[in-house]
């Protein structure tokens, strides 16, 4: 190989490690919300043949991302549907769980906006997602939703949940 | 005083149709290529996948296509015109509608037919015709309102609506 490309091609290794370094070191706000989006949508989804103590256990474990006082809006085609506060989350989560074989979702989308003092954030995120019933039926979803999110202990969390209807 | 004669080398063929026989000039062009490309993908057209059923039967369910950014940065949108339209969080996911109202019109469905201004609309390009009934009502000055074709579909479960013009991406040029 040429002296100039072996150059080259070190100069990009070095270029991008240095890059994820900083990245891994020094994350923005915006990045550790992103992250912290991402992380929620895996821990959300499931895939089929989990046990009820899976479920339950899995329900649970998404109380990491939401204040206790969660406030969910959701206005969709199928009807209105508020949630108050994590408990009630939680019991829609795990019933979301029980009457699904499986569920993907995705956030190709996502637009954060920062607040004064970096302490509170309003994200615009976009869902996609695909649900599988246990009679084989699949339906596959796609929401604009408006996140309010909180610094609380260096950890961000979604406050509000929001509909957003883009055409309207 | 030997002599040896040896033929000129011929690079490997294999090597020569990848890279070619000057690989400096290869890599200046495969460069090229790629910042060529990913202008135009930035700036000018934009590949999408169709998703479901709300245009049909003019895009199908999977079908690929073209947006072509730059259309409306001479004229402005036209009614008939087909629109991706972008979301607040992004552009990896578009809406991809119909243009059949323009800004300050009075726009309603009666038994599934549009009417623009209390005037019946035609609509060549619908072939799913539905019954709908709804009074949409006066777009704003800087309001489009926006429909898929495929009108044989729950009204309320349809995506449509008002967006305003710097929603526009740009319209389908495939």
């Amino acid at each position: 190989m040429k002296v100039w490309l072996k150059r080259v091609l070190l100069l990009a290794a070095l270029v991008g490690l240095g890059y994820w370094g900083w990245t891994l070191f020094f994350q923005s706000p915006e990045q550790a919300i992103r992250n912290r989006l991402r992380a929620l949508a895996q821990e959300a989804s499931f895939g089929p043949g989990q046990g009820l103590m899976t479920h339950a256990w899995k329900a649970t474990s998404l109380s990491a991302f939401f204040t206790t006082n969660v406030q969910v809006m959701l206005d969709v085609p199928g009807g209105q549907h508020n949630i108050n506060g994590l408990d009630e989350l939680n019991t829609a989560s795990l019933l979301a769980r029980q009457n699904l074989s499986s569920l993907r979702i995705e956030l190709p989308d996502v637009k954060v906006v920062l607040d004064p003092g970096n302490q509170s954030a309003t994200v615009n995120v976009t869902i996609r997602g695909q649900a599988v019933y246990p009679s084989g039926q699949r339906d596959d979803y796609l929401q604009e939703l408006r996140l309010r999110l909180i610094k609380v202990k260096n950890d961000w969390l979604i406050h509000e949940i929001v509909t957003v209807h883009t055409l309207s | 005083m030997d002599t040896k004669l040896e033929a000129p080398q011929r690079p490997n063929g294999w090597r020569t149709a990848l890279i070619g026989r000057h690989p400096k000039r290869t890599l200046v062009r495969i460069v090229i290529l790629v910042g060529i490309c990913l202008a135009m993908r930035a700036f000018v057209l934009v590949p999408i996948r169709v998703e479901g059923i709300s245009m049909l039967p003019t895009y199908k369910d999977g079908s690929i296509h073209l947006i072509n950014r730059l259309a409306y940065k001479l004229r402005a949108p036209q009614r008939g015109d087909v629109v991706a339209i972008r979301l607040i969080a992004g552009e990896h996911v578009m809406y991809l509608k119909r243009i059949v109202g323009l800004p300050g019109e009075t726009v309603a469905f009666h038994d599934g037919q549009l009417y623009i201004n209390g005037q019946p609309m035609a609509e060549p390009y619908v072939k799913l015709q539905g019954h709908w009934e709804s009074d949409i009502g006066q777009l704003g000055p800087d309001q489009y309102f926006v429909v898929g074709d495929n009108r044989d579909t729950w009204f309320r479960g349809h995506e449509k609506g008002r967006p305003t013009r710097d929603y526009f991406v740009g319209t389908v040029l495939l």
